[in-house]
C-alpha cells in the first residue's frame, strides 16, 4: 500500500513535470522571435568566427549556411530585410573560404535582392581569390556582364578565364565564344569556335562549332571584301 | 565437536590447522554453562528469511543462471550463523538478497520484523562485503566520518565512537593514511570497522577472515567473539571450515544455491569422538585428567567423546590449576559433515529450523 | 534522508575536487581566459567583447566537459569497484543515493562557475568599460544550462556504460541546442509526417537555446527576470524529471551479480 502510494506519486510527479516542461517551453516560444534577432545580433564578426571554432571551421561554417538559408527564407516570407546578410556571409565565407556554394550564392542574392550588381560581382572576385580554379565563379561574373550588364567584351573575359579552370566544361568556352562574337570580337570568336571543335567529345557541340565557324568565316569574309563598315548585303527586293 | 564455548568473559580460540588457543586461562570458569540456545528460554528471532529466490541472466542469449534456489532460514539473537559452501554455492548471492543489493526474484527477507526492501531496516545492520573496497581518496578515519554521518551518529559521539571502533580493529596507527595506500588485510578491518560502527544488532560479514594471515584472522576471530559475547547476531560466510567451526553456532550448508543442510553445531558434535593433543602450561602435570595419556612436555593426548566431555576436561584443569595453552584437534566434524553433503550428488532442499 | 543526501553529496563534491580531472580541466579553463587577455589587443578594439565572448564559452565547454566526464562515470565507478555496496548497507535509499550523487556534481560545478566567474569578471575589470554585472545573469543561465545536463548524464548513467552516457549527454547537448533549428526546418517541410516528426523532436529533448542568451548579454542587453524566471522552473523541472525516472531505473538495478 504503502510503496503503491509511493508509485503513485512518482507517476503524477512525472505528468506535472512534463506539463509544466511544456508549459515553460510554449512560454520561451513566445518570445522565440525576439530572441532569434538577439541571437544573430550579437553573433561575432567572421574574423573572431574563425579563432573561435577551435578547428571546427568547416562545420561551423556549415552550420552558418543552414541558419543563414533560414534566415534567407524567412526574408523571402517578409519576416525579415536581410540586415545581417553581410555579417552571416562574412562569418560563413571566413571560416570557410572554400564554400563556393555561399560566394555564389550570397552574389545572387545582391543582384536578385538588393540590386546591387558591383556588390554581386566584388563577392564572386572574394571568392576566386580564394578559389582560383573555380570556374562556377568567374563564369557566374561573366554571365552577370552578359545578362545584366550587356558589356560582352568583359563577359567573354570572364567566360574564358572560366574555360581555363580545370573543372570547366565545353559550357564555359561556348559562352566565350558566343560573348566574343556578341562583341565583335569576330576571330577572337573564330578561334574559340575552333578551339571547342578541337576539344569537344560530344558530336552535338561539334555540329554547333562547325555551324558557328561556317557563319563567323563568312561574316569575315565579307568583311574582308566590303570594310569594316559593312552592315550586310542589301536585301534584293 | 564445538570449541568455541558461547560463555561470557571466556573464549577458547584455534587457528587455522585446528588448534586450539586458550588465550587467557585463568578467565575460565569452572562452570560451564549448557551451550544450547534453545534451553535458554526463546530466543527473538532476529532474521528470517522465506524461500528466498534469485536467478541471473548471462550470456548473450541470457540465458537463466541459478543463484538461490528457495533457502529458508531463521537466525536467533546474540547467535552465530554461518552459511557455508565452495565458491559459487550462492552464499554472497544470500547475503546480498537480504540486504536488497540484489533483488529476489520470490521469498521473503525480514530483518527484525520489517521488510528488507525498506532500507531503514538496515538501520541495526551492519554489513562487509567480500573483497571491500572503499573510496580511495579518503583516509581511515575520514571514511568512517563518512559513514558515521550515514547512520546519523549523534555529532558529539562520533569522534570518539571512531576512535573506540578503530582500536577495536587495531587500526588506529593508520587511521590518517589514504585507503590508497591500504593492504587488503588493512582493508578488511577498516571494513569491519565501518559494520560495526553504528554499533549494530546484527552484523552481516561476507567472508570476513579473507585476506588476512593467521595472526589477523585470530585477531578477527577474537573481535567477533567478543561482539558475539555483547549480545550482537552475527552472520557470516565463508568456505574456510575451521574458522566457522571455532565461532559458529548455526551452520547451514549451500551447495548449488539450495540450502542443504541447516545443523547445530553442538548438537552436531555430540556423539563424535576425536582425538586431541592437549598442551598444558605445566611442564609435569602431576595430575592427568581421565582418559589422558602424558606424551610428556606438557603434551597430553585425550580421547573426547562430546563437547560435554571437552568442557568437563577444561574445567578440570582449571579446578586443578593447570592452565591449558592449547588444544590440537585431528579432525573436525563440521570438515566431515561439509564433505559428505558434498559429496552426495543429488541435491535435497532442507528448511532450516 | 536529507542528512543522507547531503552527506553523500558532501563526499561526491570531496571526490571530485581532490580528482586531478577537475584540476586538469579548472586549469585549462584558466588557461583559456589568461589567452583572451593576450590575444586582446590583436582584436583591435573589440577587446572587451572578445574576452567575453570567449569567457562565457569556455566557462560552458569546461562545465560542459566536467559535468560529462565525472558524471558519466561516477556512479558506474562505484558499482564496478563495489564502494556502492556499503554505502547501501546503511539506511540509505538508492534514490537519496542517486540525488546525493547528483548534488555533489552540482556542488562541483557550482564552485567551478564560481571560480571562473570571478576570474572573469577581474579580467573585464581591466579591459576599459566592459566590466558588468549583468554578466551574472549569463553565469546563472549557464549554471541551469549545465545543472539539467549533470540530470542528463546522471539519467544516462543508470543505464548504459560511462562512453556511452557521455556520448549520449554531448548528443543531447548539440541536439539541444538545434532543436530550435531542427523545428523550424520541419515546419517548411510539406508532408505532415516531417513536421510532426521536428515538433516531437522539439518537444522530447530540453531546449538549451532556452538558457543561451551569452551574445545579448556581451552587447549589453541584461537578462529579464522573467527569463529567468522561466529559465529556471525549465531546468528544474526537466532535472527532477530526469532524476525521478532514473530513480527507478536505479532501485530496479542489481548492484552486484553472482
Amino acid at each position: 500500500m504503502k510503496s503503491r502510494t509511493k508509485t503513485l506519486f512518482r507517476g503524477l510527479a512525472v505528468v506535472v513535470l512534463t506539463l509544466v516542461i511544456f508549459l515553460s517551453l510554449r512560454e520561451y516560444d513566445g518570445q522565440q522571435e525576439q530572441a532569434d534577432q538577439q541571437e544573430r545580433l550579437y553573433f561575432p564578426s567572421g574574423k573572431f568566427l574563425v579563432e573561435s571554432t577551435l578547428g571546427f571551421r568547416e562545420a561551423a561554417a556549415d552550420y552558418l549556411w543552414f541558419r543563414f538559408i533560414q534566415y534567407y527564407g524567412a526574408y523571402s516570407m517578409g519576416q525579415n530585410d536581410l540586415r545581417y546578410f553581410d555579417l552571416l556571409i562574412d562569418g560563413i565565407t571566413k571560416l570557410d573560404p572554400q564554400f563556393v556554394e555561399a560566394y555564389f550564392f550570397a552574389s545572387l542574392v545582391r543582384w536578385s535582392s538588393f540590386g546591387d550588381i558591383d556588390g554581386s560581382i566584388e563577392m564572386l572576385k572574394r571568392g576566386i581569390l580564394a578559389n582560383p580554379d573555380k570556374a562556377k565563379l568567374p563564369f557566374q561574373i561573366g554571365f552577370i556582364y552578359y545578362v545584366i550588364e550587356h558589356d560582352y567584351k568583359r563577359a567573354g573575359h570572364w567566360f574564358e578565364m572560366a574555360g581555363r579552370c580545370s573543372d570547366a566544361t565545353d559550357k564555359e568556352s561556348r559562352f566565350a565564344a558566343f560573348a566574343r562574337y556578341k562583341g565583335g570580337d569576330k576571330r577572337v570568336s573564330l578561334a574559340l569556335w575552333k578551339n571547342l571543335y578541337e576539344s569537344t567529345d560530344s558530336p552535338h557541340m561539334k555540329e554547333l562549332a562547325l555551324k558557328m565557324i561556317d557563319i563567323i568565316t563568312g561574316k569575315i569574309e565579307i568583311q574582308k571584301i566590303y570594310g569594316k563598315d559593312f552592315i550586310g548585303p542589301i536585301p534584293e527586293i | 565437536m564445538i570449541i568455541q564455548v558461547p560463555v561470557k568473559n571466556r573464549t577458547l580460540d584455534r587457528d587455522s590447522r585446528g588448534t586450539i588457543l586458550v588465550d587467557r586461562p585463568s578467565r575460565v570458569q569452572t562452570q560451564v554453562p549448557d551451550s544450547s540456545p534453545e534451553k535458554a528460554g526463546s530466543p527473538a528471532v532476529v532474521l528470517e528469511v522465506r524461500d528466498l529466490q534469485k536467478s541471473f541472466r548471462s550470456g548473450f542469449l541470457k540465458r537463466r543462471i541459478r543463484g538461490v534456489e528457495g533457502v529458508s532460514f531463521s537466525v536467533n539473537q546474540s547467535s552465530v550463523f554461518a552459511l557455508i559452501g565452495h565458491n559459487g554455492a550462492g552464499k554472497t548471492t544470500t547475503i546480498n538478497c537480504i540486504l536488497d543489493l540484489v533483488h529476489a526474484d520470490g521469498g521473503e527477507v525480514s530483518i527484525m520484523g520489517m521488510d528488507h526492501r525498506d532500507p531503514s531496516s538496515r538501520s541495526r545492520v551492519g554489513y562487509l562485503p567480500e573483497r571491500p573496497y572503499f573510496f580511495e581518496h579518503l583516509t581511515g578515519r575520514e571514511l568512517l566520518k563518512f559513514y558515521a554521518r550515514l547512520l546519523d551518529l549523534p555529532k558529539d559521539r562520533r569522534v570518539a565512537r571512531i576512535d573506540e571502533v578503530l582500536d577495536m580493529v587495531g587500526m588506529t596507527e593508520f587511521a590518517g593514511r589514504r585507503l590508497k595506500k591500504f593492504s587488503k588485510g588493512m582493508l578488511q578491518r577498516i571494513g569491519l570497522a565501518q559494520a560495526i560502527l553504528g554499533d549494530p544488532d546484527i552484523l552481516i560479514l561476507d567472508e570476513p577472515m579473507s585476506g588476512l594471515d593467521p595472526i589477523g584472522r585470530r585477531e578477527i576471530r577474537q573481535l567477533l567473539m567478543d561482539l558475539k559475547n555483547a549480545g550482537k547476531t552475527i552472520i557470516l560466510s565463508s568456505h574456510i571450515v575451521p574458522d566457522v567451526e571455532m565461532i559458529a553456532d548455526t551452520v547451514g550448508v549451500l551447495k548449488e544455491g539450495c540450502l542443504v543442510a541447516v545443523r547445530d553445531l553442538t548438537e552436531l558434535t555430540q556423539g563424535f569422538s576425536y582425538t586431541g593433543d592437549l598442551h598444558l602450561g605445566a611442564t609435569d602435570p602431576t595430575w592427568l585428567p581421565a582418559g589422558c595419556r602424558s606424551l610428556g612436555e606438557g603434551k597430553v593426548r585425550v580421547q573426547i567423546d562430546s563437547v560435554g566431555d571437552l568442557r568437563k576436561l577444561l574445567n578440570d584443569c582449571h579446578r586443578e590449576a593447570i592452565p591449558v595453552e592449547s588444544l590440537e584437534t585431528h579432525r573436525s566434524c563440521l570438515e566431515e559433515l561439509f564433505m559428505e553433503i558434498n559429496r552426495e550428488i543429488p541435491v535435497k532442499r532442507e528448511v532450516g529450523r | 534522508m536529507t542528512s543522507n543526501i547531503m552527506t553523500l553529496a558532501g563526499s561526491t563534491f570531496l571526490e571530485t575536487v581532490r580528482d586531478r580531472i577537475f584540476y586538469l580541466v579548472a586549469l585549462f579553463g584558466f588557461i583559456m581566459l589568461a589567452s583572451t587577455a593576450i590575444l586582446s589587443p590583436l582584436t583591435v578594439g573589440a577587446q572587451g567583447k572578445i574576452m567575453a565572448d570567449v569567457g562565457l564559452a569556455s566557462m560552458v565547454i569546461f562545465g560542459l566537459l566536467v559535468v560529462v566526464f565525472v558524471g558519466s562515470s561516477m556512479v558506474r565507478k562505484e558499482l564496478d569497484k563495489g564502494t556502492i555496496v556499503t554505502i547501501l548497507s546503511k539506511p540509505v535509499g538508492r534514490r537519496e543515493y542517486l540525488i546525493g550523487k547528483f548534488l555533489g556534481l552540482n556542488l562541483t560545478l557550482i564552485s567551478m562557475l564560481a571560480v571562473m566567474g570571478l576570474l572573469f569578471l577581474l579580467m573585464l575589470f581591466l579591459a576599459p568599460g566592459s566590466f558588468s554585472l549583468r554578466f551574472l545573469g549569463a553565469f546563472y543561465l549557464t549554471f541551469l544550462e549545465l545543472t539539467l545536463i549533470n540530470a542528463v548524464v546522471v539519467f544516462f548513467s543508470t543505464s548504459v556504460s560511462p562512453v556511452l552516457a557521455a556520448v549520449f549527454t554531448l548528443g543531447v547537448f548539440t541536439v539541444g541546442h538545434l532543436s530550435q533549428s531542427i523545428r523550424d526546418f520541419g515546419q517548411l517541410q510539406d508532408g505532415v509526417f516531417q513536421r510532426q516528426m521536428s515538433e516531437l523532436v522539439y518537444y522530447l529533448t530540453p531546449n538549451l537555446e532556452v538558457f543561451n542568451l551569452r551574445g545579448a548579454v556581451v552587447h549589453g542587453t541584461a537578462v529579464s527576470g522573467e527569463h529567468l524566471v522561466m529559465a529556471t522552473v525549465y531546468s528544474l523541472a526537466w532535472s527532477i524529471l530526469l532524476l525521478v525516472v532514473a530513480g527507478s531505473i536505479f532501485s530496479r538495478k542489481e548492484l552486484r551479480g553472482e
